[in-house]
This record gives structure tokens, sequence and C-alpha cells, in this order.
């Protein structure tokens, strides 16, 4: 096994990861381990993410990129159920976010960035500039390709919530990576178009207080037709000894009755909000 | 044969990455697909140091 190697990351300190919270759920959701990585329950069946099955605990986030700074937006639409058609208008979404960052720096592989929605991505198409770097030292440089672009469409594909089996290359390439020890995958957010990137980390990566918090929060989201508009609901913009107590939110940050009935009327009256999903930060 | 082409179980990996293209998804089990995504791994990838 040989494995290229570089050292281009030292800016992306930052990963952001949201869990679906129930509301009511909430006040016991004192610990960090509750919006880490799911570890592993007993009676637990089996399932394929993108990046891995549950064979290894895995703690998935998302990771800026030059293309798009604000992970925080990724990290809520790779898990979001709100945007799904048979969500209730009258119902709110609650995702606590954690802010983590790198204390102690892991080696990461690079999957996925040989495929058509990572084209988009600058910094997608410069990993793909140095892994031709490391095909022009091989004689099987177009083997090397090839498997490239094999992954790349696997990682790279869309694959409905019905679907899971599509995820079976990805996953177990994933899980064939976490047994040779690599502490983490990055791959292109589909998702997001590629526009940032996902981070899969073993957990012993994250035991090992590789990562740690650094602040957490609870969004809420709101439905309004087909636009969805997210505030901010709770704060932790603090973190010690992995305790997370909450305080509210500045008013300002908090989306109110009074804002949710102003949005209703600009889009009922056939305006727009600036996107069809709004953060209010 | 360059030094790095030593690592790499060429013939294996091909056989592998053939299957993995045709696999049934649907139909064939996730450890048989395994088998031959633990030889495409041992084929090399890359990747680099995070937060340093």
């Amino acid at each position: 096994m040989w494995i290229y190697w570089w050292r281009i990351w030292r800016l992306t300190h930052y990963i952001f990861r949201g869990v679906v919270i129930d509301i009511d759920e909430f006040p016991q959701i004192k610990s960090v381990g509750r919006i880490s990585y799911r570890r592993r329950k007993e009676g637990d069946g089996s399932w394929l993410n993108r990046a891995s099955s549950n064979k290894h605990q895995v703690f998935y986030g998302a990771i800026p990129t030059p293309d798009f700074g604000d992970s925080k937006v990724a990290a809520v639409l790779e898990i979001d159920n709100i945007r799904n058609d048979d969500f209730p208008e009258d119902e709110y979404e609650y995702i606590a976010m954690g802010m983590w960052f790198v204390k102690k720096a892991f080696f990461v592989a690079s999957v996925g960035m040989h495929s058509e929605i990572a084209a988009r991505n600058a910094w997608a198409r410069n990993l793909v500039k140095r892994d031709q770097e490391l095909c022009s030292i091989s004689e099987n440089a177009e083997f090397i390709k090839e498997v490239m672009h094999f992954l790349g469409s696997e990682f790279g594909k869309e694959v409905p919530s019905t679907e899971d089996h599509l995820y079976k290359i990805s996953a177990a390439y994933g899980d064939s990576l976490f047994d040779l020890g690599i502490g983490g995958i990055m791959f292109p957010s589909v998702q997001m178009a590629a526009k940032t990137f996902n981070i899969a980390i073993h957990s012993e990566v994250v035991d090992n207080q590789c990562i740690d918090i650094a602040a957490a929060a609870v969004m809420r989201g709101s439905k309004i037709k087909n636009d969805i508009i997210w505030g901010w609901y709770m704060q932790c913009p603090r973190v010690f000894n992995d305790e997370l107590k909450w305080e509210e939110t500045p008013a300002g940050s908090r989306i109110s009755q009074n804002d949710l009935e102003r949005f209703r009327k600009i889009i009922e009256s056939g305006g727009r909000l600036n996107q069809n999903t709004t953060f209010i930060s | 044969m360059k030094d790095i082409d030593k690592f790499i179980p060429i013939e294996e990996g091909k056989r592998a990455l053939e299957f993995l293209r045709k696999v049934d998804l649907a139909n064939v089990n996730f450890v048989a697909i395994k088998k031959y995504t633990d030889v495409l791994a041992k084929c090399g990838f890359t990747g680099g140091e995070f937060g340093a």
C-alpha cells in the first residue's frame, strides 16, 4: 500500500457537526457526547452512510472550502428533514450544532475529488492536480486515474433516502480505509454541490482528543411554503469539561413570531426572501 | 518498474475495479463488496494532514 501525502489543510481548523434533536429531549442534552459521534448501542442494526457502515463509529462533519466558508449551512443541509415535502409548516425543526476545532493534526484521506460535482470546486481541482502529479511517478497511472474517477462517481452521486444500498461501494471503501488505520476521510458534499467538503472522522481520533468542541448552539428552522428560515434558539458559547450549559441567544439572532409573520407576508404576496434557505446570523 | 509500483497489487486491483463497476448493488451483499474495496484501498490513496 502506498499513501501520497501532502500538507495543505492548515487553514481548515473548524468542523461543524449538526444533530437533529427532539426539543422535548433538549433539557437532557447536557454533555458533549450527546452531539458528538453516534455511539454504538445494543441492538443496533446495520446501516450505511456515505463513507462508512456502522462497523466503525464515525463522526461526520462539514468543513469549509475557499468556495464557501459557512460550513454550518452545509452541516444543516446534510441532516435536515424540514425540506422534505411532508414536513409540516406548523412545526419547527431543531438542530444542535457543534463547532469543533482540531487540537492535534491527524491524517485524512482525500476521496471523491474526481467527480463532476467536485470539478466545480477550486480546492477539489487543486487536489486533482496533485493526484495527477502522483500519477506521473507511477507506471500504473492509467489504472490509478481509473480508480480515482470511479471513486469520484461513487462519492459524488445523489442517493435518495430510500436507496441506501447505493452507498454500498463508498461505505465499504470508507470502512476499508478505516480498517487500515486512517483517521479521517474527506469528500465533497453532494448536498452542497461540492461547495463544501464533508469529513468522516474515526471515533478513536475524537476520543484521543485530536478534535475538541469550541461552542455549541441550537438552531430552529421554520417553513413557509418552500422557504426555510433558520435562526438561533439556544447557545453554549463556551464548553468546559464536556459540559453544555445553555443560555438564550441574543434577541436579534432569534426568529420571533413577528419575524415569521413578516416573512409570510413577503412570500404570500409573491415576494422572495434572499434565498430558499435563509440563515439569520 | 518505478518504486511506487512495487506497492500496487495491480492485477488484483484491476479485477476489483471491474467487479465493482458491474456489481448489482441492490442484490450483492456489503461484505462481498468490501472484499473488493479492501483491494482498492491497498492500491493506494492520497491524503494530507488535517489541522496541522
